[in-house]
């Protein structure tokens, strides 16, 4: 199911170092969204807060 | 001050200038050749400039002059010598972004920030170095060379707007535009000694700018006082129908608002944590703003500052993730980037799209809980900008090592800057002090979205009992 990875191309030592860095990033992202986010929640949300909260 | 000669000029403010241009005590043509001066003997030293339109720079200001004699008065920036981050568009004009790859490449439009600048009347002295891309918080540039800190030309000058910190400090310029993703306008301004400010997103359009992140990217002035770039924003700040993620909400005069000063306020301070622990001698010089703030009548109160690691790896995600997508035909043909930009870039390509909107969706979240911990039942926040006494340019060169030597030394440079870019808040840089090697010390004034008035009025009101702002690098 996964496509092939179509992106510029690295050696194994960086791909390593990347997958550790990705890890870290996705990590802390998912552990972030599974404590806040819910069905209704979307990415404009952050506009219409920010316009309703500015004075 | 017209009679006290060239170099005396180029080292009043911007507002006093225009003030006195407006008043006919000295003349556009003047504050340009006095900055031309400033140019001549501070580039070398600093390399803040990649280009300078000298010719360009002084017909303007004798246009700008004669409009004055003939009695019009664009604004309140009428004939002040500017010069802008290498990376505003200009129809016509090569904008290089700092790179190898855009070297020669020509705009095919003009920022909405320079068009109102234009309107505005301010003379564009140039365009001024940055990191490559807007990508790096030092100041490092292997294509046009790094940029120096005019207090210590081994000292890095913070970046990526490293020749607009440099370029105000060093009295080249009355001010500048940069641009902050993840710091980008407070890290110079704090390491150079100058003010900053990363306003509300979608306070200053971004069309016409290059772009770092589209979610994340800031556009705002440098300045040498809160009120110089409190004019400079109200110039610039404002809905544009070629930015649509810009505001419709009315500009304040900020400059009116400053004389409010601090008594009554309350102002949350605190030292965080942010990738990297708050140094001793930075610690010490935020608390004594905080201090000089309290006895100016403000209440100082301590600020419950939420954990910062999820907002910064957020921001993180979002960065890379529209880098990547931004520069893939680039990455992909095998164009020259510095080794410490393209290797920032590169997780980007491995991101998956969920995390990416996730991240995206977290921002509403993350905004409210600031509100409801940070800023609850104060008018802003006090905490330091970078939290460690300025490293060397060398010390801080992650060209030759690239992958996680750069991912550290960015995180412990932005540790107290990126959550800012995530959050859209708007957050104001301003000297404090110098440390032991005599570097300039900033503090950053968090503020309430669209509150960019609440941090210029208390950074204001510190300016006027501190002299941290009037000091010069010799």
């Amino acid at each position: 199911m996964t496509p092939e990875y179509d992106g510029p191309k690295f050696d194994d030592k960086r791909l390593a170092e990347l997958k550790q860095e990705v890890d870290i990033l996705c990590k802390a992202v998912l552990e972030a969204s599974r404590a806040r986010l819910a069905f209704d929640d979307e990415p404009a949300a952050f506009a219409s807060l920010m316009a309703k909260e500015g004075k | 001050m017209s009679g006290s000669g060239v170099g005396d000029l180029a080292l009043q403010d911007l507002s006093t200038v225009a003030d006195a241009i407006a008043a006919g005590k000295t003349t556009s043509v003047q504050a340009t050749e006095a900055c031309l001066a400033r140019i001549e003997a501070w580039q070398p030293r600093t390399n803040a400039f990649i280009r300078v339109k000298k010719e360009q720079a002084l017909a303007q200001a004798r246009a700008m002059d004669k409009e004055i004699a003939s009695g019009k008065r664009r604004s309140l920036l009428h004939g002040v010598p500017m010069a802008h981050k290498d990376m505003y568009y200009r129809t016509g004009e090569v904008s290089t972004g700092g790179s190898a790859i855009r070297r020669n490449w020509t705009a095919p439009k003009t920022a909405t920030v320079l068009e109102r600048l234009d309107a505005a009347g301010v003379v564009e002295l140039g365009f001024l170095n940055m990191a490559e891309f807007a990508a790096g918080p030092t100041g490092h540039n292997v294509h046009f060379d790094h940029c120096r800190n005019p207090w210590d030309r081994t000292r890095v000058t913070g970046g990526s707007s490293s020749g607009s910190g440099a370029s105000v400090a060093a009295r080249m310029v009355y001010g500048a535009l940069g641009s902050d993703t993840g710091g980008s306008i407070r890290l110079p301004a704090a390491a150079c000694g100058v003010v900053g400010i990363k306003a509300t997103y979608g306070r200053v359009s971004r069309a016409g700018a290059l772009a770092r992140s589209w979610s994340l990217d800031h556009v705002g002035p440098l300045t040498r006082t809160v009120r110089d770039n409190a004019r400079v924003l109200a110039a610039i700040a404002g809905h544009d129908p070629e930015d649509s993620t810009t505001s419709e909400k009315p500009v304040p005069d900020y400059e009116a608002a400053l004389a409010g000063g601090v008594k009554g306020l309350r102002i949350g301070f605190a030292l965080p944590h942010g990738i990297v622990p708050v140094e001793a001698s930075v610690g010490a010089a935020v608390q004594a703003a905080a201090d000089a703030l309290g006895r100016l009548g403000a209440t100082i109160v301590p600020a419950k500052i939420p954990d910062f690691t999820a907002l910064y790896r957020a921001a993180e995600v979002i960065v890379k993730s529209e880098a990547a997508a931004m520069h893939r035909p680039w990455m992909e043909a095998g164009e020259p980037y510095a080794n410490q930009v393209r290797t920032r870039m590169e997780a980007g390509f491995f991101i998956p799209a969920t995390h990416y909107i996730d991240a995206l969706r977290l921002r509403a979240h993350f905004v409210k809980e600031f509100l409801a911990t940070a800023m609850d039942g104060v008018d802003a926040v006090l905490i330091p900008s970078i939290p460690f006494p300025l490293p060397t340019i060398e010390e801080t060169d992650t060209e030759t090592k690239g992958g996680p030597a750069v991912l550290k030394m960015v995180a412990s440079f932005t540790g107290l800057m990126r959550p800012f870019n995530t959050l859209g808040i708007p957050s104001l840089a301003v000297p404090c002090g110098f440390d032991g090697n005599g570097v300039p010390i900033g503090l950053q004034l968090i503020g309430r979205p669209f509150d960019e008035a609440m941090v210029y009025r208390i950074g204001h009101a510190y300016q006027g009992v501190t002299d941290h702002h009037l000091k010069v690098p010799a």
